[in-house]
């Protein structure tokens, strides 16, 4: 089954770039894209995954977009670039419920404010973290439950980054 | 008129005011000169990618190009700077740089709700003549020394006791502050009261500067706008900053105990009276120290001045305006510097003398006070993880490695 389209986000990004996994964003089943500013952030921010995921776009595993539809950039100067939440940020909820699309991230305040701002437009957005992902690639039968959990070890002993699930098993 | 011609004059508008022309804009977005000049026309829609870098560029919110608060009024009080300032192209960005870093601190403390109400008292006096300038800004830092209960005490960290008042503190990096320009007050609604010091100064001169500008934030906080330069000296409410800074560097009451404890800074003659039980009377005798014990040398200047962290110049000034030292030992010891210099070079203090490597931190304390309070609303998700990397990179600290130190912050 194909799902929607997603815009990833930073935090999501970043979780497969330090472990060296982009292909895995490439096989997810639906189509992942970023903001020129999340690219940008991720060459600024993080400067030693430029390559990987320079060579990630090269091989065709995501697409990038820029945000110039007045509509959209109108809608990022509303979700306050520079108060709460980032400009990648910013533009990547901007095109995702412009254009109803997924989005992927992880961070909580986001989260809150992209989903506050949906309610106001009377539209559903779907949120999408990286275990959801992950999920998602588990049942497309990409990853075993087995792989995910050796990664799930990978994030929260070499790259501070903490899931709250025991196993993968459990979210199944 | 459209919102592409409104945004391309917003952003005109803030070029033009800090005369950037449109081929630096062009260079800073990537993009040709004439895509610049479609875009102030808005005949070319402009990225939120290019609304950032604009932001980035002019130090503004990249929301203000869509919400007009571009032509924000604290660009009144920077044309002020910059008129009011010896001509320095690179003071437009540094002025620029520490107003939003400010104001990034000030929306940092409105989100976490702290209380930015100033508890430090309001100094405000007339003045009536160099005479009163000097004696309200030394009872003054008699008083602000009790308060803060520093006694007679050296001051450690200055920047760090003015930004405990809840004032911005920063200085500005080598070569990009007027030579002239020792430094400046700022105090607007928006942002609250600043500091900004130069910082191609050598580091006992910053301090008597930090000093100098805290004393305007008690003294002069009516003001919007206050510069600390040389054609300006001569003014009251210089003389009473100086002598603020003077009285609360060094205070009399330690500069004194400091030479008491050299055996140095007592009367020629001093009588003193015992009781006898024998006679049931006083017996009066005289305490004459031996001649020439009392005599403040270049090495007691030396000395103190290494003591209280103040130029060697300053501490000679401070023991005359004591009256510990008459004219011409005042000037004597002026002329002495070098051997002070040379005896706390033997005793390999020079880092604490008028030497010291001017440091290349572009904002000192105002870096540590604003990340402080990213890092804190981060953990109290009151701020995304992607503003707390977008905050990291104008601190121009390593953006990912904060937000990983601002994660371990967070509860397990």
């Amino acid at each position: 089954m194909t799902l929607p389209i997603v815009v990833a986000d930073t935090s999501v990004l970043i979780n497969f770039l330090k472990i060296d996994r982009m292909d895995l964003v490439g096989r997810y089943p639906g189509r992942l894209l970023a903001t020129d500013h999340v690219q940008s952030e991720l060459a600024d921010d993080y400067p030693e995954q430029r390559a990987r995921f320079e060579a990630a776009l090269t091989g065709g595993l995501l697409d990038t977009c820029s945000v110039t539809d007045p509509a959209e950039v109108s809608l990022f100067g509303r979700l306050g670039p520079g108060v709460r939440l980032g400009a990648g940020e910013c533009s990547a909820i901007a095109v995702a419920l412009s254009r109803g699309f997924a989005i992927a991230i992880d961070d909580n305040r986001a989260i809150k404010i992209a989903l506050r701002e949906a309610e106001l437009a009377g539209k559903t957005l779907i949120v999408l973290r990286t275990q959801d992902i992950m999920v998602a690639l588990i049942r497309a039968t990409v990853l075993t439950v087995e792989e995910a959990d050796r990664m799930k070890t990978e994030w929260e002993e070499h790259h501070r980054f903490r899931l709250k699930v025991r196993s993968f098993q459990d979210l199944l | 008129m459209t919102e592409a011609e409104l945004i391309g004059r917003r952003i005109r508008e803030a070029r033009e005011r800090r005369d950037i022309s449109q081929q630096k804009v062009a260079d800073a977005l990537g993009i040709p000169r004439t895509a610049v000049t479609n875009i102030e026309a808005g005949t070319r829609n402009v990225s939120t990618l290019e609304l950032t870098k604009l932001g980035a560029l002019f130090n503004l919110s990249p929301a203000a190009f869509l919400d007009g608060s571009a032509v924000s009024d604290l660009a009144v009080v920077r044309a002020r700077a910059l008129s009011e300032a010896t001509s320095s192209p690179e003071f437009g960005p540094v002025i620029d740089r520490m107003i939003d870093l400010c104001r990034e601190g000030a929306e940092l403390r409105r989100l976490l709700e702290q209380d930015t109400t100033v508890i430090m008292p309001n100094y405000a006096q007339r003045i009536a003549n160099s005479g009163d300038a000097v004696r309200q800004g030394e009872a003054r830092a008699r008083e602000e020394r009790r308060r803060l209960g520093l006694g007679n005490a050296p001051i450690g960290n200055l920047p760090e006791l003015i930004g405990d008042q809840g004032i911005w503190v920063a200085s500005a990096a080598r070569d990009d502050f007027p030579d002239d320009v020792s430094g400046l007050f700022l105090h607007h609604a928006s942002i609250g009261m600043a500091v900004l010091i130069n910082g191609s100064h050598k580091p006992v001169r910053q301090r008597f500067s930090y000093a100098h500008e805290y004393g305007h934030a008690l003294f002069d906080r009516q003001e919007e706008l206050r510069l600390t330069q040389n054609r300006n000296s001569n003014e009251l409410v210089e003389k009473r900053a100086n002598a603020f800074a003077a009285g609360f560097l060094m205070p009399a009451g330690g500069v004194l105990d400091q030479l008491r404890v050299r055996g140095k800074g007592q009367p020629s003659r001093q009588a003193q009276f015992v009781y006898s039980v024998a006679t049931d009377l006083n017996e009066e005798a005289e305490i004459r120290p031996r001649t020439g014990s009392q005599v403040i040398t270049f090495q007691d200047a030396a000395v103190l001045a290494r003591h209280f962290g103040v130029s060697y110049e300053a501490m000679v000034w401070r023991l005359r305006n004591l009256d510990l030292l008459d004219t011409p030992a005042t000037n004597a010891l002026i002329e002495r510097r070098e051997d002070g210099r040379r005896y706390l070079d033997m005793l390999r203090l020079p880092d604490f003398f008028d030497a010291g490597t001017p440091s290349d931190e572009p904002v000192g304390e105002l870096r540590n006070q604003v990340a402080h309070l990213a890092v804190e609303a981060y953990r109290r998700e009151e701020i995304s993880q992607g503003r707390l990397r977008e905050i990291g990179r104008k601190l121009r600290l390593p953006a990912a490695d904060l937000l990983e130190l601002a994660e371990a912050a967070k509860p397990a």
